[in-house]
This record gives C-alpha cells, structure tokens and sequence, in this order.
C-alpha cells in the first residue's frame, strides 16, 4: 500500500490553493459566464461559498477513509488497475486546467498590457520557471507560497484601500434586475474554476495538521475577498465595469492612494507570481498522478513533458478559435470539475463501500 | 554533498546561459526604447467635414529628464485621418515616432465633435490597451481642441497639464462639472443618464489666448446637448453631492452682502411613485463657513445673525438647484443627477416601464428640493457680535 509522507503543514497547503484561486479571480471575466454584469456575481460568490462546502465533502471522506493515501493511490488500492484510469483523468484534468489559467493569462497580456509581447518568449518563461519549481518538489513550492501571500494579501489590501473612497452607492443596483441568469452563470463559472478541489485529493495526505479547519478558512476567505473586490469594483466604476474585458485590471489601474497610482503594471508583477506558482503546483500534482502509473523516473519526466503540453496546448489556443471556443467553454469546464470533484471520489466512496460490505459477509461467514 | 557540487554548478551555468541570452530575446530587441517615443500629454478631437482632426500635446522623451532649470517645451502637432486611430497613425508619419498614451491627462472634445455625437470617437479611449480611464475629459465651448491645445499665456503654451487642472477644477470652484473617460464611459453605457464634462473657453487677450471654464456641458446620449452656467453647475454638483468648495454671494437683510465659502455638502435622493409617475425628493444639506461680510470691523450684528446667514443660503441655494434641475430635465431633457439610477434602485418596476420613454418621463415627473444648511465657522475677526 503506497503511503505518503507529510512534507507540508496544512496552513502552507491552503495557503497554496488560496494563491492558485486568487490568480483564477485576478483574470476574472463576466463574459464567460455570459454576460457583463458583475453585481449580480457578487450573490454568486455567497452562493458559491456554499456549494463549494458541498462539492469538497467527497474529496475529505476520501481523504478521512485513509489519510495517508492520495486519492490515486486509493484509487488503485480500491480498483486494481481499473485505478489507473481515474488517476489518469486527474492528470489531464490538472492540465487542462494550467492550460486554462495560462491561456486567460495570456489573452490578458495580449489584450490589457501588450499586444507587442511574444506569447511564445511569455509561455516559455512562465513554463521553464514552473517546471523548476515543480522539479524542486511541494515543501519548495510551500516555502515560496508564503512571500507571494504577503506580497498578494499587500496588493489586496492596497487596492481595497483606494478603491473604497470613489465608492458611489448610487452604482449598486438591485440584485438579479435583469433576472437570475447573471447571477447562476456566476456560480457555475465559480464552480468551474475550483480546481482546487481535485487538487486537495492529491494533496492533502501530504500535509500535517486540521483538515476541516483549513478547509474552512481558504473556502471562506477566497469567496470573502471575492465578494469584497466585486463590491468596491462595482461601486466605484459603476457600468464602465461591463465594457472591460478583465475588470480587475481595470480597477487597478483606476486604484490610487496620495503619489501610489497607475500601479498596474507592479499588479502583473504579482498576479504573475501568483500564475508560476499555480502552474508550478499543478505540473507537481500532473507528476504524481503519472508517477502513480508509470514510476518514479516517468513521474520526473513527466514535469518537463507536462510543461511542454501546456506549452504548445496554450498557444493553440490563442491563436485558434476553435481551441479558445473549447477551453474556455463553461459546459466543458463545469464538468471536467464536477467530475473530479465529486463524481470520481464519491465512485471511490461506493466502492470502498461495497468492498467494506464484502469484507463483513465473509468475516461473518 | 559532493553529489550536490556538479548539481549546483550546473544551475550556476544555466542562470548565465539565461542571462546573457535574455537580452538577445526578439522582444527586448525589437521593442521600441524610451527616447524613440513621443509622450503624449494631452489630446483633442475635432470633426471637420466628416474627417477626425486629432491635435496632441506632447514630449520628447531626451527632453523630460532635464533638472528643474532645464525647459521642457511641448510641441502641438495635429493629424487628420478617417478615424481617431488613423489621425494618430498620420501622426507617427510626420514623427518618425511611436505614440505613447499612457501619460494622457487631457481629453479634450471641439464643440462640433461633440455635437456629432462622442461615440464616434469614443471607443478609442476605452479600449486601446495604453489609455486610462481616469483621464480627464472637458469639450470646448465654441471652439476647438485644435485651438485650445494651441492657446499661449504671456507667450507660454498652456500645458496639458494645466489645461487638466482647469477641467478639473470643480473641486476649488464648484463652477463646472468634472468628467473622467470612465465616468462618461458609465453614463454612455446606462440606459437613463446622461454624460457631462467640463466646458472650457477660449478667450482672447490680445496676443494671449486664454483658456477659462465657463459652466458644464451636457450631452443627451452622445451628443451635446447644451450647456449650464457655472452657477447652475454649482446647483448640479450640489444636487450631486460633490460640491466641496466654491463661494456664493447674498444680500441678507440688515447685514448687507455676505460671502459664504461652501466647504461640504451631502445628497439625497428619494424616489416615490405619484399617480404612477417617479416623484424625486431631492435633499441637499451644506456646510458653510463665512469669510466676508459687509460693514465696519467689530460692528455689532443682530442676534439672529446665525439664522439669517442660514436661511438665506438655504433659499439661495433652493433657488439655484431649482434652476438647474429645470435645465437638466426641461430644457435638455438630460439627467445628470443620476436620477434613473436612483429610479432602478429604489422603484424597480416602476424603472422597467419607464425604460422605453425615460426622456418623456423624466420630463413629467415631480420634483422637490429641499436645501439645508449649516454656518459653522466665521473666521478669526471677533464678529459677528451678538446684540445682548
């Protein structure tokens, strides 16, 4: 039975998924969700924050049947070599999700900062970083999580700070005016975005300490801050918010405090931290599925070949339609979580169930 | 720890490979250094027989980092194309430079532009990715940008920078309403309010050109609809609830004429239905300090003094926003007040129906002003005495 050694603590652990998700939330777009209004997302987060307490809960039974073992080393242990199919779902899902971050993160670039950049010279940066965190292993991604929380908690908070003064209450409008779709395309684009759910799966039997705990506070705090940002986003840019592709960036570009402002361009310095830590984390997670599979030595390759994936995958994608249409689709996303998230654990569940049911048959016969 | 030495050396040797191939990246070698681009500070937008007439102010990067006795002109160069893009790239024709946008202070909209209607240009200053928008933006009154961006004080131009300073200066004088690109950007996009930006003047001095703010300019979706005298602007930023400086004169009975220095005021607005129609009570309260008053220092005062200082600010200023509410609605069939966001939020359904014929119901709703107001301080002479 392959067990898992407890490298990390739970605090370094979540405050890893936490930067990975505020990364997600720093490029958020209304229009994948299908419209441009941000108030209504705003109830989208507390509906969300909700829900996400419901979607974790196969992933930490799972993980208190064994806390040892990852979700694909249970998956083995319960299925056989059956196992390794789910595992290998993980490990695309993982992909395709650093794909997903990296191309939004690169149609930001393009868009809001520079069309001029090489998005080839940008991928190969931000991808050769990522694999040399991932290649140095999870305690040296969870030592670096704790100066990028400063620097991006330091960034929050100057930006809530600038943006609360030319908060006009005049631009909240009532909640769901034009109807409840904005408001359900919130949640289902927030939802679609909780890649941090399967990553727990994996992760979690490699930290030391509270679970539950820790589940609560990056759940909380990520929806939090969220809803906070949406808020005074709202508040002080009113409808320009529905003309801006990435309203965040918008914000921040409008945020100042006394002499610090037209600070956007120190923001993409952060946000960028933030995104080499993300993919960083998730080449890992894409390294052990695959290690679980095919052994150690494929589960080191694998780092480099995971980045080069990503790589070509996320400049398909900016420069086809068809591909960006595919990606970026919320049908498509929505599943690929759900079904990591809840539908393969809680498959795990059942069969754990059944074996345990066999198990007490024979014992009593 | 021998097994870490060829490890370390190796990452040794990748970090210089990394570093001295980083400036030979196509990126770094190709991208346009400092001194090869023009800073534009300021820009205008005129319209002339369906063609953009862009006029910029701007710097020579070399020039800008002279020290503080070293001259920094500006040069005024203006283009023309079929577009607010092609006139810029017209620009860069004449140039030999890349124009950078990102330091921008000034919008600056000719009254011909701005009667065509501002979406036709507009768009630019959203959605290229080097503007901002929190830059300025104010229309010329009876004149240019052309002209404006041209205008000398004492054989000096007027820089970007000041002309930014003069669209902005509702916050010392109150005399006109201040618009940024996001602003009118939000009021564009709303389906009941209407824009509004400063109104500039060109006046001529003899050889001097100067440029004064002279009131507000309102559009009516994008297209101006007239314009508000500097004391309705008063009215409308205190409706508004941004009125935090400017003066206002008035006769009070037995005192003579007094000077009111405004220094706060807060708004309002609540919204009723009326035989199916909004009703809008609009409540304006102000605080005011008194620097000026007629008659000999050390003069005694009525006891009432307080009182009469108040009350006839409050009817002035009752006055005052009255006219400028029938400006708004009446005449220009405007809302500047924001008056259908209030609608939206406090009378939803009320606002849904209103939708289709917003400029007819804003004309026939109610309203009511009702001004308060405060005399705090009184400066450092000792009067007004109070009659014992």
């Amino acid at each position: 039975m392959m067990t898992e050694k407890q490298v990390i603590t739970m605090p370094q652990l979540f405050c890893m998924l936490f930067i990975s998700r505020m990364v997600v939330d720093i490029t958020y777009t209304p229009y994948l969700a299908g419209g441009g209004e941000v108030w209504d997302h705003v109830l989208s987060a507390a509906i969300s924050w909700i829900l996400t307490f419901i979607m974790v809960l196969p992933v930490y039974f799972l993980y208190r049947r064994q806390p040892s073992m990852t979700l694909a080393d249970q998956a083995y242990f319960l299925m056989g070599k059956a196992g390794y199919a789910v595992t290998a779902v993980y490990a695309l899902y993982f992909l395709i999700m650093s794909c997903y971050t990296l191309s939004l993160f690169e149609v930001f670039v393009t868009n809001a900062m520079s069309p001029q950049i090489s998005l080839p010279m940008l991928t190969l940066a931000i991808l050769a970083t990522s694999c040399y965190g991932a290649f140095k292993g999870i305690e040296a991604l969870a030592r670096t999580s704790g100066f990028i929380l400063v620097v991006l908690c330091a960034s929050i908070i100057f930006l809530i700070c600038a943006l609360f003064p030319q908060v006009d209450t005049v631009n909240y409008p009532p909640f769901m005016l034009n109807g409840p779709q904005q408001t359900i395309g919130g949640v289902l684009l927030m939802l679609s975005r909780t890649a941090c759910i399967p990553a727990m799966a994996m992760l979690l039997p490699l930290a030391k300490g509270s679970a539950k705990s820790g589940i609560f506070v990056w759940n909380t705090s990520v929806h939090l801050l969220t809803g906070i940002l949406l808020t005074l986003m709202v508040g002080a840019l009113g409808e320009f918010l529905q003309t801006q592709l990435f309203p965040v960036y918008a914000a921040a570009s409008v945020a100042e405090i006394g002499v610090f402002k037209r600070m956007d361009a120190l923001y993409l310095g952060i946000w960028t931290a933030g995104l080499f830590l993300k993919t960083a984390l998730f080449l890992v997670l894409f390294s052990m599925c695959v290690r679980r599979i095919w052994g150690e030595r494929a589960g080191r390759v694998s780092i480099g070949v995971g980045g080069v994936l990503i790589g070509l995958f996320s400049l398909l994608v900016a420069h086809n339609r068809f591909a960006a249409a595919f990606l970026f689709d919320l049908n498509f996303l929505l599943w690929c979580t759900v079904t990591t998230s809840i539908l393969l654990p809680l498959l795990l569940l059942v069969v754990s169930g059944i074996r345990k049911k066999h198990r007490r048959s024979h014992a009593q016969t | 720890m021998s097994q870490n030495k060829p490890h370390k050396a190796a990452n040794f040797i990748l970090l210089i490979i990394v570093l001295v191939w980083l400036p030979f990246l196509p990126n770094y070698a190709k991208a346009p250094q400092l001194h090869e681009r023009l800073l534009v500070q300021g820009i205008g937008v005129d319209m002339e027989q369906g063609a953009f007439v862009v006029t910029l102010q701007s710097y020579h990067a070399l020039n800008t980092g002279g020290g503080a006795d070293v001259p920094t002109e500006a040069d005024v160069i203006s283009g023309v194309g079929n577009s607010v893009q092609d006139a810029f790239s017209q620009l860069s024709r004449s140039t030999g430079r890349q124009l950078m946008y990102s330091q921008n202070l000034i919008l600056l909209i000719g009254e011909k532009a701005a009667q065509e209607g501002i979406t036709e240009f507009f768009d630019f200053f959203i959605r290229h990715y080097e503007t901002r928008p929190s830059v300025s933006v104010a229309v010329v009154r009876d004149g240019t940008a052309y002209a404006a961006m041209r205008c000398k004080k004492d054989d000096t131009l007027i820089t970007a920078q000041e002309i930014a300073q003069l669209a902005t200066s509702d916050s010392l004088n109150a005399a006109s309403a201040s618009s940024m690109v996001l602003q009118m950007t939000s009021d564009l996009t709303s389906s009941t309010a209407s824009p509004f930006a400063a109104a500039l003047r060109i006046l001529e001095k003899g050889e001097d050109t100067e440029l004064q703010t002279d009131g507000t300019a309102l559009f009516l979706g994008d297209k101006l609809a007239g314009y508000l005298s500097a004391d309705q602007s008063t009215g409308l930023l205190l409706m508004r609830g941004e009125a935090a400086e400017g003066t206002q004169v008035a006769q009070v009975e037995e005192i003579g004429r007094v000077s009111y220095s405004l220094t706060g005021c807060k708004s309002d607005i609540t919204v009723t239905q009326e035989d199916g129609q909004p009703h809008f009570q609009i409540d304006v309260s102000v605080t005011a300090n008194l620097y000026e008053l007629d008659g000999v220092p050390g003069e005694q005062l009525p006891k009432d003094s307080f009182d009469r200082f108040r009350t006839t600010l409050e009817h002035q200023l009752d006055a005052l926003c009255n006219q400028t509410l029938s400006a708004c609605v009446t005449e220009y069939h405007c809302d500047p007040l924001n008056l259908g966001r209030h609608l939206r939020n406090q009378q939803t359904e009320l606002y849904h129906k209103a939708l289709d014929a917003w400029p007819q119901i804003l004309s026939n709703s109610s309203y009511q002003v009702t001004v308060s107001a405060r005399v705090e301080q009184i400066g450092q002479e000792t009067n007004p005495h109070v009659k014992t």
